[in-house]
């Protein structure tokens, strides 16, 4: 009698288990069928008063089997079914992966800080300091320190804001900061020093009252034009990628001797020929030379013991070129569209 | 400069010497040739015809239907000239090709009639009427001469072919303002041998007649040579000389006018004639100006000179600008027939000074203020002396007056191979070096280099190291890395900029670059106060106009400008920053350019906190404590909504909303916030290294306290009372709700802070939890503030 009830427990719940459809619904039939107040905890009972040792041994086994057969089949059916049901979640919660990402607004940087930073980034891993000079100087710094004596040529190409206060002016060129370093600094001398320069004139679309260069001066014993070169050439390199070519031709500046100017192979045709390199393959860049002796000597350092060099070049052009600026004015507009671009 | 190969090659053997060779090979040696043309390339497809057939065309009256014979078709030709005659020999542009002034032509139809190109006048293959007087300037050039034939090209018939340099000469190399100077660096280059016969004293009428006198009255002229050349028959000069001073871009005048010409272009050194009848008291007297002298130049201007300027006189007046520019009243005309050659030397400043204040760029002042050694003027004489017997213009007088007013002894330089060696960073010989500097006329005397006249850019050894690198090639100098210690010296200043450029970026603003100046419309717009500003401002002396008269000494215009400018452009937002100077002078006129970071924000949100967040935020990533934010009133902010930030009595900035007033003069119809911040003391305030301290093992604690009090109680006293009550085992305290509402009662708000507490020493017990709270609760009732809603 017991038997039979046992199996018509097992045989029940096991169908109503296989019918079950959520974990809710599962647990509550094993409430249900395995409960304290559950058919099968009423017949352990009833067995728990069977006289017969023997009967009662049997009955209790079975019992057994039937409570571990059915608490296993709700094991297995709730881990099917709580899968079946995170998997359902989760496809509920699809997302369109094409929708756009939370915007976190980043600025952007000025296109000729990018530069100057990756610039200045090379020299100081090439052992050079950045060093910083004033850009309202004294006609002695900008000029006369520099082998440009009042009444020079070389003045005329530099159109020169003059300040009211006397004998001061706007600097038209970064070289000056040269003097003042080789006054204060013993040899050896490797610094870079980019800035500010101002020159009176009109404004368009290669001109500008104001643009940045950057100026570069190693002094120290033994110091060479190849020294110059390799120097210039590992910049380059560095800038530009491994496979741009560099070419040096004799130039003047009235503060180095001998002088040059730097070309590189032209980056948008790769040295063929092209609008941007004006079929020259080759792209100006930069003026550079072993320093004059009589600007090291009026710095105080002995030519006979130390040679150095130095170069310059502006940024704004290093950033046109880079980036196809065809106007100069797009530098200091500020317009948000040009900005953003960078 | 421009000069062409015709000309090279009198003195060098170019033959094996391709064009792009030559330039190629000059622009590396440090002569940059900018572009170079071959005439026979851009000439191409124009050729020689003959009109064979002249008809009226059928729909318009004033063209012309021809037909052409260039020998190897018949062409049909549609122009509008009117000198065209049957048999006519002309020149023919054809489909495809470019006129000297640069007309590309075309086959195409004239009202149904297919033209297969165009008749051309002198003026449309490049030549003038000086080449062929008989020529009509304004029509179609018939062409008369014998030995052209029909189907030559044009620079076949006329010898046109050529190939034109344009050269950009350094100012240290006026000797390379010259054919002969050029040809030399053509061939030390090349290494080919240079070809000049220096001309001779030349003379040929062997008795003086001309009677004339020089007189030098001033120390600026170094030199003045003089000679007579009498009989003189003004007349055009031969083709191939009228060729070469067109190819240079001179035009031929006559003989006499293009001799001195020919002479300055191929030697370098200007020269001048004079028409001898014209000179009053047969005189020529060399002095500086009297103020207000005045010459009607050569260029139909008057030129108003004054005692720094230099002119050649005769007994009355002045001739000539010295150097510059000759006067009309002396001039080369069809009927002189007696000259003056004068070859002379000015000092270059003068040249130089009064050429720029008449406006003046000649030809012979561009090169005078280079600078000439006067030693190099004999050659010239002599060269056009030459020239009048070759050309059979004049006789030459046996005189030559010759007055020197210089003392310049030939320049030596050391030859030091070690030292030239060393700052090249290659290794030549002796000989080689001594081979190269022979190319380009040193001599060389035991151990001594002897610096030809020409050539007075050269003083030193270093000077000596140019010449032999750049003929050598310096690219074939082999680069070598350096060997040394490396002590690095790191800039502080520029990591510190660096850093505030990635932390406002972060923050969502983009950089911007503005101009350092400044002016009074703007400071005006501003709404600063313009007497303040200008008392501190750095004026320039030569400003390009009213933009640039000032150093600016705020950087708020040029932000507010970048402001409006975008918000005019319709930018629904612009968060925008700047790292830039002002400048000022002190009293001792010593000049300050203090570095300030500027922010202006407007939209996507912005408001006074948003600026005063990221202030907050930058400080705290640099550890600076010290700072507190004081109320300001002051132009260009709002009045109630703006602040300084101070640490101590160092003023590290200000901020706030823009005045109202101001945002209309910018028409801007928004909220601007703007903040300007010192960036020296901000820098100074920043702690480098962090000391670490304890991470306490105690639980936290944390509670909330909402507070009523007067609306005019600041956040900032409640919280330096909450932080001098509850001492050091506060560990945060943040405000997360402000309340304003009548239902609080009149000026009245509540005021939200989350309190958390940890100890570094033990764990925090409630009975001590409470106890700070109920101390806490009775020194803010001293302040003011009430618990909103009491336990």
């Amino acid at each position: 009698m017991i038997k039979e009830t046992l199996n018509k427990i097992k045989n029940n719940a096991l169908n109503e288990i296989e019918n079950c459809n959520s974990t809710k619904s599962l647990l509550a039939l094993k409430t249900a069928v395995l409960g304290r107040k559950s058919e099968l905890t009423l017949t352990l009972k009833q067995i728990s008063n069977e006289t017969n040792p023997d009967a009662k041994k049997k009955l209790g086994q079975l019992a057994n089997e039937v409570k571990n057969c059915l608490s296993e089949a709700f094991e297995a059916n709730l881990k099917t079914l709580q899968l079946e049901e995170q998997q359902k979640k989760m496809e509920s919660e699809k997302v369109d992966v094409t929708m756009p990402g939370k915007n976190f607004l980043i600025g952007h940087l000025h296109p000729l800080t990018q530069v100057l930073n990756e610039i200045n980034s090379i020299f100081v891993s090439m052992g050079y300091s950045i060093v910083d000079g004033p850009e309202i100087e004294t006609d002695y710094y900008n000029f006369e320190a520099l082998n440009i004596p009042k009444n020079h040529p070389a003045r005329d190409t530099q159109d020169t804001f003059y300040l009211k206060a006397e004998n001061l002016l706007l600097r038209t060129q970064t070289s000056g900061v040269q003097i003042h370093v080789m006054e204060n600094t013993k040899p050896p001398v490797r610094i870079v020093s980019p800035g500010r320069v101002f020159r009176s004139d009109s404004v368009d679309a290669t001109h500008s009252p104001i643009f940045h260069q950057l100026e570069g001066l190693c002094v120290d014993k033994n110091v060479s034009m190849a020294n110059l070169k390799h120097t210039l050439q590992t910049f380059v390199k560095n800038f530009y990628g491994p496979s741009v070519k560099t070419r040096f031709r004799p130039h003047h500046f009235p503060f180095t001797e001998p002088s040059a100017e730097m070309d590189v192979s032209c980056f948008a045709c790769e040295g063929k020929g092209c609008s941007l390199c004006k079929n020259e393959g080759y792209i100006e860049i930069l003026g550079c030379g072993m320093v004059h002796c009589d600007v090291l000597k009026r710095c105080n350092i002995n030519p006979e013991v130390y040679t150095g060099f130095a170069f310059g070049f502006g940024i704004e052009r290093i950033a046109m070129l880079r980036h196809k600026i065809d106007d100069l004015r797009m530098f200091y507009k500020n317009n948000l569209d040009f900005l953003h671009q960078f | 400069m421009k000069i062409s190969t015709d000309w090279l090659k009198e003195y060098a053997d170019l033959s094996n010497i391709t064009d792009a060779e030559l330039c190629s090979k000059l622009t590396m040696t440090g002569t940059n040739v900018e572009t170079y043309t071959n005439t026979s390339e851009r000439l191409k497809n124009i050729v020689i015809g003959k009109i064979v057939s002249i008809e009226k065309h059928k729909n318009a009256d004033n063209l012309s239907v021809c037909q052409v014979n260039i020998k190897t078709k018949t062409v049909q030709i549609i122009t509008s000239a009117t000198n065209i005659k049957q048999n006519a020999i002309i020149p023919v542009c054809l489909d495809g090709s470019t006129t000297a002034n640069g007309i590309k032509i075309k086959k195409s139809k004239f009202r149904g009639e297919i033209s297969d190109g165009m008749m051309c006048s002198l003026e449309e293959i490049g030549l003038s009427k000086a080449d062929f007087p008989y020529a009509d300037e304004n029509g179609i050039f018939l062409i008369e001469e014998p030995n052209c034939e029909v189907g030559q090209t044009v620079c076949e018939a006329f010898n046109l072919a050529d190939t034109i340099l344009e050269l950009e000469i350094t100012s240290n190399r006026p000797d390379c303002l010259s054919a002969v100077g050029l040809a030399r660096e053509v061939c030390a280059s090349f290494k080919i041998p240079f070809n000049l016969k220096p001309p001779k004293n030349f003379c040929t009428n062997k008795n003086e007649s001309g009677c004339f006198e020089v007189e030098v009255k001033s120390k600026n002229c170094l030199r003045y040579m003089a000679k007579v050349v009498e009989n003189v028959k003004i007349g055009p000069s031969p083709s191939w000389m009228k060729k070469r001073l067109k190819a240079c871009g001179i035009k031929p005048i006559n003989n006499i006018v293009d001799i001195t010409n020919y002479v300055l272009l191929e030697f370098g050194v200007p020269m001048h004639a004079f028409d001898l009848n014209k000179l009053s008291g047969n005189k020529i007297v060399v002095r500086q100006a009297q103020n207000n002298e005045t010459l009607e130049t050569l260029m139909h201007t008057t030129a108003i000179l004054n005692e720094n300027d230099l002119v050649v006189c005769d007994a009355e007046k002045p001739l000539v600008v010295a150097g510059i520019i000759g006067g009309t009243d002396s001039s080369i005309s069809s009927n002189t027939s007696t000259i003056l050659f004068e070859v002379a030397c000015f000092d270059k400043t003068c040249v130089r000074k009064t050429a720029q204040k008449i406006s003046a760029r000649t030809e012979s002042s561009i090169r005078f203020e280079k600078g000439i050694n006067p030693n190099c003027c004999e050659q010239s004489m002599n060269r056009a002396c030459e020239l009048i017997e070759i050309l059979k213009a004049g006789s030459v007088s046996p005189k030559t007056t010759d007055i020197k007013n210089y003392d310049i002894a030939t320049k030596t330089v050391n030859l030091d191979e070690n030292k030239i060696n060393n700052l090249i960073g290659f290794n030549l010989s002796k000989n080689e070096m001594i081979e190269i500097l022979n190319s380009l006329d040193f001599k060389t005397e035991n151990n001594q280099i002897i610096v030809p006249p020409h050539r007075i850019d050269i003083e030193n050894c270093a000077d000596i190291a140019e010449e032999i690198a750049r003929i050598y090639g310096y690219d074939k100098i082999e680069p070598a890395a350096q060997k040394f210690e490396i002590e690095p010296k790191t800039n502080l200043n520029w990591l510190f900029e660096n850093k505030l450029r990635q932390i406002f970026t972060a923050f969502g603003c983009d950089e911007t670059f503005s101009y350092s100046f400044s002016n009074i419309a703007e400071i005006e717009k501003t709404g600063l106060n313009v007497e303040t500003e200008l008392k501190k401002a750095v004026e320039i002396a030569n400003p390009f106009g009213e933009e640039t008269r000032f150093l600016k000494t705020s950087t708020i215009p040029a932000i507010m400008e970048s402001i409006a400018y975008n918000f005019k452009n319709k930018q629904k937002a612009a968060w925008l920053f700047e790292i830039g100077r002002t400048y000022e002078l002190t009293e001792q006129n010593k000049p300050l350019e203090p570095k300030k970071l500027t922010v202006g924000l407007y939209g996507n949100n912005a408001d006074f906190f948003t600026l005063k967040g990221m202030i907050e935020s930058m400080f705290n990533y640099f550890k600076i404590r010290s700072h507190n934010f004081k109320p300001l009133k002051q132009m260009p902010f709002h009045d109630y909504v703006a602040c300084e930030i101070l640490s101590g009595n160092t003023i590290l900035g200000k901020f706030g909303e823009i005045h109202p007033d101001v945002c209309k003069n910018f028409k801007l119809n928004c909220k601007v916030f703007v903040a300007v911040l010192n960036l020296e003391p901000i820098f100074n305030l920043k702690s480098e290294v962090v000391t670490l301290k304890p991470i306490s093992k105690f639980p936290q604690s944390s509670f909330d306290l909402t507070l009523l009090c007067d609306e005019n109680l600041t956040c900032g006293e409640i919280e330096q009372k909450i932080k001098k009550s509850v001492g050091n085992i506060l560990k945060s305290c943040e405000i997360f709700a402000i309340y304003k509402n009548e239902s609080l009662g009149e000026n009245l708000k509540s005021v939200s802070f989350n309190i958390t507490l940890q100890s570094q020493t033990h764990t925090l017990e409630k009975a001590e939890i409470e106890k700070t709270m109920n101390k806490l609760i009775e020194d803010l009732e001293q302040i003011g503030a009430t618990l909103k809603d009491k336990p």
